[in-house]
């Protein structure tokens, strides 16, 4: 949560600051955002494959604890197609907002990249709201949807933010797995944007 | 395709240098300030372009939409999985 506010407040400085002074003409901002989300994604890979955890619970876990992601992708992305029937926007551009499975950053920078200023900006909050009814809404998910349905609403951060909340919800004996969750979708998220768009 | 690269370049040397937890605790820790320098610079870009500013409701709404059916989406299937293969495993 703490997270979430602080790069909320980042976000609103950002455009006053876009909004009111002229700093966008004066450098160029799009180059220095690439070269910052190359340096992301390279520090990401470090601490992913870094953490011996991460990799053993991965080697160690049965093939069943996968479904939970996989069927975190498939809901998103099922529910996303649904969505765009109603929306201006067309299904692949949808279904990448949904593909950030919550991890904002890095799904609305790639997207703004690769796609368009306005869709990466769908991305970041659409990715942010889907954070904040994960940490707001659990005891009805859990209560409607049963107890791991609330790692699958995490989406990606079900191994970071989110994680207190499973525990606290659904039970001590779902971290494992909740971890499993967030470290695979993370995993896919620049990928399975960049396969979309 | 450079994203992915870097990311798998990271990946391996995260890998390889897995007993030096300094170096993976300080990527760990640059990774969030990096992250609030890139939502810093979205903000920046997203507060010059007037079209973009005139639409922020209309894209907030859109965004709402997309979070909304995302999650309902993946809590159905995953309700589907959790009655079908894991019966036993809970309780």
């Amino acid at each position: 949560m703490k997270g979430s506010i602080i790069i909320s407040i980042c976000f609103i400085v950002g455009v006053f600051v876009g909004n009111s002074v002229i700093v966008a003409e004066t450098f160029d901002i799009d180059n220095l955002t690439y070269l910052a989300l190359l340096l992301l994604v390279f520090l990401v890979g470090i601490s992913i494959g870094g953490s011996a955890d991460n990799l053993k619970l991965i080697r160690n876990n049965s093939i069943k604890a996968l479904l939970i992601p996989l069927s975190t992708a498939t809901g998103t992305l099922i529910g996303s197609v649904f969505v765009s029937l109603f929306l201006t926007y067309s299904i692949k551009e949808c279904m990448a907002v949904g593909a950030g499975f919550g991890y904002y950053s890095l799904s609305s920078i790639i997207i703004k990249n690769i796609h368009s200023q306005n869709l990466g900006v769908i991305a970041l909050l659409s990715n942010i709201i889907r954070e904040i009814i994960t940490l707001v809404f659990a005891p009805v998910i859990v209560a409607l949807f049963g107890k791991m349905s609330i790692i699958s609403s995490g989406g990606a951060t079900s191994m970071d933010t989110t994680l207190p909340i499973v525990i606290r919800h659904a039970g001590k004996q779902f971290a494992m797995i909740s971890v499993l969750n967030g470290v695979s979708l993370t995993i896919i998220v620049p990928i399975i944007i960049e396969l979309i768009l | 395709m450079l994203v992915i690269l870097f990311f798998f370049i990271g990946l391996l040397l995260g890998f390889i240098t897995k007993k030096h937890q300094k170096i993976i605790q300080l990527s760990e820790k640059s990774s969030s300030y990096i992250v609030y320098l890139l939502v810093f610079l979205l903000g920046i870009s997203v507060g010059y372009d007037k079209e973009i500013m005139s639409n922020l409701s209309k894209l907030g709404l859109t965004a709402f939409s997309i979070a909304i059916a995302s999650v309902l989406g993946s809590v159905i299937i995953t309700m589907l999985v959790e009655k079908l293969f894991f019966k036993d495993t809970i309780n």
